[in-house]
């Protein structure tokens, strides 16, 4: 077990978390969870074509190619909607296994040796954080997708914190938002514009379909005890921090993918948890209903 | 082609059929999504039924494990949905990821044991036309005809389920067997479905062919069969198109087939094609035009009592601002023989103009009369109104309005409503 | 006879009681009206009578003694409008066939004997030159008769309707209750849950006043008393309970 290549890792993940369930809360807010799942399906040919462009994985031409993609993807959804009889779920599977469909098209014509190849795309790397190639800030030498994460993480939470009561009357009603006068439009673009680069920062690392897991798990989690932003958030985080440090060093004992392996914790965690608290609510309406019966 | 790749042609060609077929009934009752969890969940069943089958890709137990993964994470959804301030939306999301990571964690654990192959379980994922043997053909065959047969045998408890839930609960209909039983398909459906496009594709395989149809029909009957003929044509094409070339997995190839074929349908589609919504409104406005050449030009026959109208005149009191506009318009109508020139610039209307021309004065008439004397608008205002509304005016709409008006002879501003004798009298045909 | 009987029938709705302790019954041939203000449980009463809804506790029996199960085939209910996709493929003629499939059976499809129903059924709502149309397509008070039509269409002896007359054109109220007296002139039986107090005052035969629990139950024209109508509406029409009351005895 090499422990700093392991500390590397962790924080990675950790990073990946921070930034996707911060957005995740917006878009269970909204009940729009799947748009995470649609949103990171519909972002890789926006990642094909900025690699072919610019020969490069990872940097700026990534994070275009994601955004505009994701952008895309949104649009073609609303429009779809809009022209014809079609609802929003029929939409969205339509527009984002589509562009999946052709991000891997794309993928298998450019090239089956690259860097970029299906499995990395599925499933993420994050037991090769290590083995990237590093950039210097204040004298540690960060991965440089962990460097991106970091980044990412900044500029997504900066404008989580510009747009936080738009987002959430947003989420609220979209109704309300627009007599209110915000511009909702604008406001739905910028998330997804948002959660796109949370989700292409942590692609890498965790792959198109686990990425959703980081999105909606850790808010799903935090809504079971808490109600205000910042008591779902944090004990969203702190349930995937503890599955991160438990999956880490199971995954390398059995030489497993760290990325599915976080994400099967977090599942289970949340369905136990679930289920506790829901017998226990039970019981408790149990004794209350009886309660009821011998005073009527 | 040789006989393999043939019959991984017909196995792609039959899982469009039933899966375009099916596909109607979730795009109908907008679980588009749910079908994405399932196509995810299933992942972990397949590499049970892997593993059980002593990696030998056992179909039997593949489908199997396959079909309790997909209970499996319906019943958690149930469970977890709607409760606890955990929305549905949420719910599908967590168990789609869910069972997809276990899925894919086991997946890498049995290719370490190094038992499974490096391809066997990654076809799974993607789809992988040529790894459809003919034992996966037979049981497609047989699925197919399952399918279709208890679709058609219990239509209309499956479509009373899919419209009204509590109707039928209410009347004793059964909606929830009928619902579960559809699921069951829907499952079995993904599932084996999985060889030709893979899990993650595995929803849109349902989705597109069927959400296509929405362009071409409003009866799910219909629906049902043209699902059936664009999920059957992408498979096909697909299939074929992914067997030519090694590096594109079939998953893809069909999938961006079914989404050219929606791309033409919603464009050109005869149901709300965004084309034929064009050509519609294109013909009205050229309708719209020569009706209203024709009523001016009529207002100056009715001043001078001679066909005669000068151009000039027409073209003030039409209203239409482009000169190069008026020119194409009365261009067309001198060709559609509605009207005929008089010299330079005048015009005069020819029998079939007549007709049309006093159609339309007496519909603009009536509805002034009809907004002045039972909407009571002021005279002076109802000219504008009457001049939009003159053309949506259908004969059984007209014969209302004239009875409502009992039969009037004169318009607000005193003119005569060519009325059905007037038109007789002046000799204009038709009448 | 007795077409429907509760017996101290609670209902609970996610784990709260919506009512408690009900008891009421329908004659037969009679016009029934259910009347509360929101969330009295007015809805959650006919849903449990139809076996939507499990009841918590007591019990509800039809037509002298039969359980639900053996009298399903009698038993016509309209639902509530909101639960229905408009946009479904389906038109107007095929909803209210949906209306003959209960007496169908498993394997029958509808016929010409159930095409002619229907369009019997949608003539009495006079939504005949609409059978072809698609659902979407109409407007709220044409897409309640056509509901209506299928409810007719079950040919049933007990009609249960979930407020038809809910954002509905005056047309349609007026052909909405000239389809109940007819029912009544043949012997049928109508429970309708309504919000519109001079509504129900004028045409029903008996009245519940529902607020959770029963407030009264009985002919209508005893049931529109001050006293009752404001203990049913509790504050909300403390200023109206007097010219209700004074309006409903007319």
């Amino acid at each position: 077990m090499l422990t700093q290549d392991a500390i590397w890792i962790s924080l990675s993940a950790f990073a990946v978390a921070a930034t996707c369930s911060l957005m995740g809360y917006y878009l269970t807010l909204r009940k729009q969870s799947l748009f995470g799942d649609a949103l990171s399906h519909s972002l890789l040919p926006g990642l094909v074509l900025a690699f072919v462009i610019s020969g490069s994985i990872g940097g700026l031409p990534m994070l275009i190619g994601a955004i505009v993609a994701g952008l895309l993807c949104s649009f073609l959804i609303e429009e779809i909607r809009n022209q014809s009889h079609i609802k929003e779920d029929t939409s969205m599977g339509i527009v984002f296994t589509s562009m999946f469909a052709l991000g891997v098209l794309m993928l298998s014509q450019v090239g089956a040796n690259v860097h970029l190849d299906t499995q990395c795309v599925l499933f993420g790397e994050l037991l090769f954080v290590p083995l990237e190639d590093s950039v210097n800030v204040l004298g540690i030498n960060f991965p440089e997708p962990t460097a991106q994460l970091i980044l990412s993480f900044g500029i997504v939470s900066l404008f989580c914190k510009l747009f936080h009561k738009e987002f959430i009357i947003l989420a609220f009603h979209e109704g309300v938002a627009k007599s209110l006068g915000l511009p909702t439009k604008f406001l739905h673009y910028l998330m997804m514009a948002l959660a796109s680069i949370a989700i292409v920062a942590s692609f890498e690392l965790v792959g198109a379909i686990l990425v959703i897991g980081f999105l909606i798990l850790p808010p799903s989690f935090g809504k079971l005890f808490f109600s205000t932003f910042k008591g779902i958030y944090l004990s969203g985080l702190a349930m995937s921090a503890f599955s991160i440090v438990l999956a880490i060093p199971l995954s390398f004992s059995f030489n497993l993918n760290p990325a599915s392996l976080i994400i099967v914790l977090q599942f289970l965690i949340f369905v136990v948890v679930f289920t506790i608290k829901y017998l226990s609510s039970t019981r408790n309406s149990q004794n209350l209903s009886a309660r009821g019966r011998h005073h009527a | 082609m040789s006989q393999y790749l043939i019959e991984a042609v017909i196995s792609c060609t039959l899982l469009g059929f039933i899966s375009g077929f099916l596909g109607n009934f979730l795009v109908v009752r907008k679980m588009a999504l749910f079908g994405d969890m399932i196509g995810h969940a299933v992942l972990p069943g397949v590499c049970i039924g892997f593993f059980l089958s002593a990696y030998e890709k056992n179909i039997f137990f593949i489908f199997f494990g396959a079909l309790g993964a997909a209970f499996v994470a319906n019943a958690l959804h149930e469970f977890l949905s709607n409760k606890l301030r955990i929305k549905p939306d949420a719910s599908l999301a967590i168990n789609l990821t869910g069972f997809y990571a276990i899925g894919s964690t086991m997946m890498a654990w049995l290719k370490d044991s190094g038992k499974a192959g490096q391809t066997g379980l990654d076809r799974y994922l993607l789809g992988q036309a040529s790894s459809i043997s003919r034992e996966d053909l037979s049981f497609i065959a047989v699925l197919t005809l399952i399918i279709v047969a208890s679709i058609f045998i219990f239509y209309k408890e499956i479509k009373a389920a899919c419209f009204d839930y509590q109707f039928s609960k209410a009347s004793g209909l059964k909606p929830q067997v009928f619902l579960i039983f559809l699921s069951s398909l829907i499952a079995a459906n993904v599932i084996v479905s999985l060889q030709a496009v893979g899990v993650i594709l595995a929803c849109a395989f349902l989705v597109i062919p069927a959400a296509t149809t929405v362009f071409y029909s409003q009866k799910l009957l219909s629906r049902l069969f043209l699902g059936a003929l664009f999920g059957a044509l992408a498979g096909f094409a697909g299939a074929f198109f992914s067997l030519s070339d090694a590096n594109v997995p079939t998953g893809p190839s069909i999938i961006l087939v079914s989404a050219f074929v929606f791309v033409l349908s919603g464009i050109f589609g005869p149901e709300n094609g965004w084309f034929r919504k064009k050509l519609g409104t294109w013909k009205d406005k050229r309708q719209h035009q020569t009706e209203d050449f024709l009523r001016c030009a009529y207002y100056f026959y009715e001043k001078s009592h001679e066909n005669k109208a000068q151009l000039e005149g027409v073209f003030k009191r039409s209203g239409i601002k482009n000169p190069k506009l008026f020119e194409r318009i009365r261009k067309r109508l001198v060709r559609g023989k509605v009207i005929k020139m008089n010299g330079e610039d005048s015009v005069s209307l020819t029998d079939k103009g007549l007709t049309l021309a006093a159609d339309m004065v007496r519909k603009h008439r009536l509805w002034e009369l009809y907004l002045v004397q039972m909407m009571n608008f002021p005279p002076e205002r109802v000219h504008a109104n009457a001049e939009r509304v003159e053309h949506l005016i259908t004969d059984k709409i007209l014969k209302e309005i004239e009875d409502t008006l009992s039969n009037p002879d004169v318009d607000p501003h005193g003119k005569v409503i060519p009325s059905l004798n007037d038109l007789r009298k002046h000799g204009v045909p038709g009448y | 006879m007795k077409v429907l009987e509760t017996i101290d029938l609670t209902v609970s709705y996610k784990k709260v009681p919506a009512v408690w302790g009900v008891d009421f019954h329908v004659p037969q041939g009679s016009f029934v009206g259910i009347i509360g203000p929101n969330g009295s449980g007015k809805s959650t009463l006919l849903k449990a009578c139809v076996g939507l809804l499990p009841l918590s506790s007591g019990s509800l029996n039809y037509f002298e003694g039969k359980t639900l199960k053996e009298s399903r085939k009698r038993i016509a209910y309209l639902p509530q409008r909101e639960s229905i996709d408009w946009d479904f493929p389906i038109n107007v003629l095929d909803v209210v066939l949906m209306g003959c499939y209960p007496k169908l059976g498993l394997f029958r499809s509808p016929g010409r004997a159930e095409t002619r129903l229907a369009d019997l059924c949608l003539d009495k709502v006079g939504m005949l030159d609409f059978r072809s149309r698609q659902i979407s397509e109409l407007s709220g008070g044409q897409q309640q008769r056509v509901f209506l039509a299928r409810a007719l269409a079950q040919q049933a002896e007990l009609y249960m309707l979930d407020e038809p007359f809910s954002a509905v054109d005056a047309k349609t109220e007026a052909t909405i209750l000239e389809v109940i007296a007819d029912l009544k002139k043949q012997g049928k039986s109508i429970v309708v849950v309504h919000h519109d107090l001079f509504s129900v005052a004028k045409n029903t035969d008996l009245a519940l006043l529902l607020n959770t629990r029963r407030v009264n139950f009985g002919p209508t024209s005893e049931m529109m008393t001050k006293e009752n109508l404001e203990e049913t509406y509790g504050g909300q029409l403390e200023s109206f309970a007097h010219v209700l009351f004074e309006s409903a005895k007319q």
